[in-house]
């Protein structure tokens, strides 16, 4: 087994994030994460420099599972409200993001936050190029409608 | 996208999520928990001859996935050694390889490389890595002409002997039972001992 201390202390709210974007749902978030750094410890290698990229993969990996399970379908996405944490000033804008489908939402977050470029994005959430494009422009768009032009 | 970001910037994973997750990867040995998702279980005897009795509840037990997400071991150690293995082929998990505008990719190992044009019928894909305790892991993606046709295998090995293995696809749609040729030139290349499925 590897060891997984040090990527979990800096890697652990990108795979929150990006959890949070795809389940919609903290306590969901919550779950996928803890079953990500599970594997992550049972790895038996993982390429140096490349743990973050493994760990986002997994995340993108686990919820899709999840979205496609027939337990989610049945229960649809949860809505457990905005999350304690959140700031009141970003309330607006967490209802915003999170109105927005999984597939804008996440590629909106690896893009302007995590700053991955469109292949690379593309290579992580395993769609075109061109697809994640779409949905950046899509995803924009969508934002625009609802949030203040500062924001974007 | 200033403020979009600072809005990302405050989400952050919830403490007690923290401390529950540190306290979890900070416990060397864990319970085997049977997993709903395997869904196949096979038993191997592989130490002295033991039986190997499925024990769904018992202290000791180290569980290891390894990177293909196909194959987890469980073993059960004691003073006087080894004493159980259990292999668990996971057929629910993705595996590591996938198809996208007809170009086959390989995932394994955190890796994400196009391998279409290094593959064909008879020369399957190999990727192999070894971790800190000397498991050499071997990866096979193969073919039958057909892209998303593609087939896989996952081979564990340890100081020089083989220790499991997994495949998926492997035998051909078109003659029952027969493995594709892809399949004879991994066990060839590889010099594995097991019979060769058909």
């Amino acid at each position: 087994m590897i060891s997984i201390e040090e990527p979990f202390h800096k890697y652990k709210d990108a795979v929150y994030r990006l959890a949070l974007s795809y389940t919609k749902s903290p306590a969901e978030a919550e779950d996928v994460c803890q079953s990500v750094f599970l594997k992550m410890m049972e790895q038996r290698c993982i390429a140096p420099g490349k743990e973050k990229a493994w760990l986002l993969q997994t995340t993108a990996n686990t919820c899709r599972n999840l979205l496609r399970s027939s337990w989610w379908r049945k229960t649809d996405a949860l809505d457990d409200g905005i999350p304690a944490d959140i700031s009141p000033e970003y309330a607006d804008v967490y209802q915003a993001v999170m109105a927005l489908e999984p597939k804008y939402r996440v590629v909106i977050y690896l893009r302007y936050y995590e700053e991955f470029s469109t292949k690379e994005i593309a290579q992580l959430l395993h769609i075109s190029q061109s697809a994640v494009t779409t949905r950046l422009s899509r995803g924009r768009e969508m934002l625009k409608t609802t949030l203040k032009e500062g924001y974007l | 996208m200033n403020n979009l970001t600072n809005f990302f910037d405050s989400v952050h994973m919830p403490k007690e999520c923290e401390d529950r997750i540190l306290n979890t990867i900070s416990t060397p040995r864990r319970k085997f928990r049977p997993s709903a998702a395997v869904a196949a279980v096979v038993a191997l005897v592989l130490v002295l001859g033991m039986s190997p009795t499925v024990r769904a509840a018992v202290e000791d037990w180290i569980t290891t996935r390894f990177p293909g997400l196909d194959l987890t071991i469980q073993q059960r150690t004691t003073e006087e050694g080894i004493e159980e293995i259990i292999v668990s082929i996971d057929t629910e998990a993705p595996t590591f390889a996938y198809t996208e505008n007809g170009r086959l990719y390989f995932t394994g190992n955190g890796e994400n490389l196009d391998i279409t044009d290094e593959i064909t019928e008879e020369k399957p894909y190999f990727y192999t890595c070894e971790d800190d305790r000397g498991y050499e892991i071997y990866f096979v993606v193969g073919y039958d002409g057909t892209i998303e046709n593609f087939g896989t295998y996952e081979f564990i090995r340890k100081d020089g002997q083989w220790f499991t293995g997994s495949g998926r696809n492997f035998l051909s749609s078109q003659v029952e039972g027969q493995a594709y040729p892809w399949v004879k030139v991994v066990w060839d290349t590889l010099n594995i001992p097991w019979p060769m499925p058909r």
